[in-house]
């Protein structure tokens, strides 16, 4: 199965633009950066430890809180169907902000907010709204980088999807560097996508098997 | 000169036990053919493209397209340090290297024992899969079992850690969901149908997902957006296959296995880095060496009863045979359908081994022998063997059982 990539890739998009800071992508005039729209290539980036590093797409440039409100949407969770645990909200009473959301493909369920700021995830994100297929802040797992500057100068923090594909989207953030072989999704070729090797260290175009 | 001597060796031994498809076993031109493999891409990339069923599936579009020099044959080969996760390891957190931690010794003689020797540490030792949901099943004393992960002695699940250049993570070796454990040890090769890798990945997320609902012993492999989620595999048998992978993806032998698991480690490490050659061609060779193992059983009633019901697709000695198209076997085409591995049957499994696996059927449908045979059940297709008498059916359950 292992969920279609370019959805996940939006998703991972969209979550990043949230992710403890909505100043992920390089547009924010303070920081000084190149619009994320600028075209990735060697002429286009800024350097980084010596080397040329790409602006990506989608990087994390602060970390800001998220915030403490959290959608009610109608769950539409259909009655009778063995995939739901919760029909309301009101029945998610385990843990902070619980909503009752989900699809016919995985299921309904209660999610909750897990954190509110990176924190309290130890050395990793928290990722606002960054739950799988819901909008529940959730700590990431991995990553060697929460935001740009533990990249050093000039250097870009980005979310990933991780090992095995991309059941659950992106499970952390990593440093770009000029040792990297592609920046954002569009360097490789579909069905591949640029996410971060953790054999390898660092960036390259992916696909999204288990073994087996 | 010792070279020569084991290619007489096994030369010998092919010439007593028969030469046959069902049934073969390495031979002095496999080990010549592993040399070609090690020495030639041209050759590497003509054994790639003569095991592949069908050319314009996913599985064989992405190696035909990968499987060059300039591409997967420039990747670095990856052979890093590890150590068996061990269990003190549980609740006790990642640990950090030290001077007990190893790379995976690779001999490089190409002999049958040495060969064998080096498959068998790669099966149990060379992280095939980096995985960091398996924290959680590392968690606490409990939880290797929670997930039906097995533990034998102090190893734990056939876990190693791994060293990577941002830390370390725990990892899979080919032990960890081809072993089983039996009342007399580990079995190596066996599936572990006990294993729910989809109920670590909801665990570690902690969130429901249909990975969730593979159950134990089942993963869903294929990036085909498809939900379908096939059995992991008795890999002793693996010599006797006709085709490889449940939908016959692969024509099987054992320089295709070489390729097979080759690639297959190149994708499963995100297409990073390549696995040792000299390995692979090792590991290939133990699997083919783990047939050895099964046992067959004699004349009898049961063999009777098998050579009217089931031995016209599962023909002696390898219990195996050519692959059967999906309608015909009827069973759920799910696994056979993904547009990613899909020849338009399913391989017809050997059942030298059968009575070791917990699920059956490509997708798992079948949890018994005994469900297997009954023509009462739920599960679709494959109704050989669900009309004999009670004392056939008793006669058949008995070989089958024998087949260990």
């Amino acid at each position: 199965m292992q969920h279609n990539v370019i959805v996940f890739s939006l998703l991972l998009g969209a979550m990043s633009l949230t992710a403890c800071g909505g100043e992920a992508v390089g547009s924010d005039p303070d920081q000084g950066r190149e619009d994320a729209s600028t075209p990735v290539d060697g002429a286009a980036g800024q350097g980084n430890e010596g080397g040329t590093t790409p602006i990506p797409a989608v990087h994390r440039s602060v970390a800001s809180p998220c915030d403490t409100v959290r959608a009610t949407l109608d769950p539409m969770a259909p009655a009778g169907d063995p995939s739901v645990s919760c029909t309301t909200h009101e029945e998610c009473t385990d843990g902070i902000n619980g909503r009752c959301g989900g699809n016919a493909h995985d299921g309904w369920y209660c999610t909750y907010d897990e954190c509110f700021e990176d924190a309290e995830c130890g050395e990793f994100v928290c990722a606002c709204e960054g739950g799988f297929r819901a909008d529940n802040n959730i700590c990431l797992s991995q990553g060697n980088c929460r935001v740009d500057a533990d990249c050093g100068d000039n250097g870009y923090c980005s979310p990933t999807l991780g090992s095995c594909g991309d059941y659950f989207g992106a499970v952390g953030y990593f440093c770009h560097t000029p040792q990297d072989e592609c920046t954002d999704d569009a360097d490789c070729e579909a069905p591949s996508y640029c996410a971060y090797n953790t054999i390898a260290g660092k960036w390259m175009c992916s696909s999204d098997q288990c073994v087996g | 000169m010792r070279r020569v001597n084991i290619k007489i060796a096994i030369f010998a031994t092919l010439f007593l036990v028969g030469a046959c498809a069902d049934e073969a076993t390495q031979t002095p031109s496999d080990l010549d053919r592993a040399a070609a493999y090690l020495r030639s891409a041209e050759t590497r990339r003509e054994l790639l493209a003569k095991s592949l069923v069908n050319p314009e599936n996913g599985y064989s579009k992405r190696r035909l397209e990968n499987y060059t020099e300039t591409r997967w044959g420039a990747l670095p080969v990856w052979n890093p340090r590890v150590r068996p996760v061990r269990t003190t390891d549980l609740g006790a957190g990642v640990p950090s290297p030290d001077d007990s931690w190893t790379t995976l010794e690779i001999d490089d003689r190409l002999e049958d024992g040495a060969l064998r020797e080096l498959g068998a540490r790669a099966f149990k030792d060379y992280p095939n899969q980096v995985e960091p949901a398996l924290i959680s099943a590392l968690s606490d004393a409990d939880g290797p079992a929670r997930f039906g992960l097995w533990t034998e002695g102090d190893r734990v699940g056939g876990l190693v850690w791994v060293e990577l250049p941002d830390g370390v993570q725990p990892a899979f070796t080919c032990s960890s969901c081809h072993s089983a454990t039996t009342d007399n040890g580990l079995v190596y090769g066996a599936p572990n149908h006990r294993f729910n890798y989809g109920a670590l990945l909801d665990d570690h997320r902690g969130v429901p997902t249909s990975a969730g609902r593979w159950g134990p012993g089942r993963v869903d492999v294929t990036p085909d957006d498809i939900e379908n989620p096939t059995v992991m595999a008795d890999l002793r048998a693996v010599r006797f296959q006709h085709r490889l992978n449940r939908a016959a993806t692969i024509r099987n032998d054992l320089m295709a296995l070489v390729l097979r698991l080759e690639t297959a480690i190149i994708t499963a490490t995100g297409e990073g880095v390549r696995p040792p050659r000299q390995m692979v061609v090792g590991l290939s060779w133990y699997l083919w060496s783990l047939g050895e193992s099964l046992p067959l059983p004699g004349n009898g009633t049961g063999r009777d009863v098998f050579n009217r019901a089931c031995a016209a697709c599962h023909a002696f000695p390898g219990l195996g045979g050519p692959p059967v198209p999906l309608e015909t076997v009827g069973t759920d085409p799910t696994v056979g359908e993904s547009p990613w591995r899909t020849t338009g049957a399913y391989q017809t499994p050997s059942l030298r081994g059968v009575a070791r696996r917990g699920r059956l059927m490509a997708g798992g449908d079948v949890d018994s022998l005994e469900a297997c045979l009954d023509d009462a059940r739920e599960a679709p297709g494959h109704r050989y063997g669900t009309r004999l008498s009670e004392v056939e059916r008793a006669a058949l359950l008995e070989f089958l059982h024998a087949l260990e």
